[in-house]
């Protein structure tokens, strides 16, 4: 599967392991962005929303379990994947950074084909992007992880093609999103992650972040009834 | 026994840097001689902090600098130099001076075989 144009975030202090994981990652078409400590980190996840995180644990300062930590209490950032990619094998620090969220652990030396390995599953998850929407009703207040095929913007109407988990079509239309009340619809996005309530001005960008799949449901089931 | 497990390894396990040529686009594979290069410019302060350190009997840091040495090492491919990097960080105190010195040693060999590396893709 091509993995061109997804996005990978990575954070060490050193600067041989950035350079050697940003030219594994961008052999696939990968965009990478480099972060040298956690805050950096942390800034540049809101800013960008990556599909996945590869980030080292021992640095100076803040180290990769504070990352762990400080990412999942972020509503915005907490459902990215991690990958861990440390020297530290031992088994305390395995089990610590699972329990903090991280989905896998991939041991230091780099090797390339390993990494590629272990990225390609992470972000081969998240074929399904999802889209959030923030309705008048709060019980409406639902995500789903939807493939988006095609999404324009007209003023602040947004009309968008999505392809459902269960490969159902949807046109999300700006007559579709009025029955649903969405008055505040929230298209979280790449860019509109870092202010949420974006009135589908950033829609363009495509780059949704997986939830899900038992929210899934009740808006496929919402989408279905009200349409 | 650490140290016999350190001699078993290669000063330089080429296959590694092969496997990153493959992957680099860029023109005469620049991001492999740009990380080798990088090896060889940083390490010898890296490994003077290292001396230093062990001059002041300061534990914490030799083991800190082995730590970040390793990683550095074992990225390239420098697998035995990354193996005594593993015993200087975990191994006996005692054992540091020694171990040190075996580093510097290695070091000289990593060095002269990366340069080979870098004329090939030159």
């Amino acid at each position: 599967m091509g993995l061109t144009g997804k996005t990978v975030l990575v954070i060490d202090d050193m600067s041989d392991v950035r350079k050697t994981v940003k030219l594994i990652l961008e052999s696939e078409g990968i965009i990478v962005f480099l972060a040298e400590n956690v805050d950096e980190g942390l800034a540049l996840a809101a800013s960008k929303t990556p599909h996945l995180i590869i980030t080292d644990l021992t640095m100076p300062e803040k180290d990769g379990f504070d990352f762990l930590k400080e990412k999942r209490k972020n509503e915005l950032l907490k459902n990215i994947p991690v990958i861990v990619l440390s020297g530290r094998n031992d088994k305390a620090s395995v089990t610590e950074a699972v329990a903090l969220g991280a989905s896998d652990y991939v041991l230091k030396p780099i090797r390339a084909g390993t990494l590629l390995q272990k990225a390609r599953k992470r972000l081969k998850d998240q074929s399904f992007l999802s889209l959030q929407f923030k309705t008048r009703r709060p019980e409406a207040e639902v995500s789903l992880p939807v493939e988006v095929l095609k999404a324009s913007e007209i003023g602040l109407q947004i009309e968008a093609s999505i392809k459902l988990a269960s490969d159902e079509t949807v046109e999300l239309s700006g007559e579709l999103l009025r029955k649903l009340d969405c008055g505040d619809v929230m298209i979280r996005t790449a860019k509109s992650l870092a202010n949420p309530v974006a009135q589908g001005r950033y829609l363009n960008d495509l780059n949704f972040v997986a939830i899900g799949e038992s929210i899934a449901k009740r808006i496929r089931k919402r989408l279905k009834d009200w349409k | 026994m650490t140290q016999n497990k350190a001699q078993k390894e290669a000063t330089l396990n080429v296959s590694v840097l092969d496997d990153l040529r493959k992957l680099d686009r860029s023109p005469r594979d620049s991001v492999v001689t740009e990380l080798l290069e990088a090896f060889l410019s940083e390490v010898p302060e890296m490994m003077r902090n290292m001396r230093s350190a062990l001059e002041a009997q300061n534990i914490f840091s030799i083991r800190k600098q082995a730590h970040a040495l390793k990683s550095n090492a074992g990225n390239l491919g420098a697998d035995r130099f990354a193996a005594i990097c593993q015993n200087i960080e975990k191994g006996p105190e005692a054992l540091l001076k020694n171990l040190i010195e075996e580093l510097e040693a290695e070091y000289r060999l990593v060095a002269e075989q990366m340069h080979q590396q870098m004329k090939k893709t030159a």
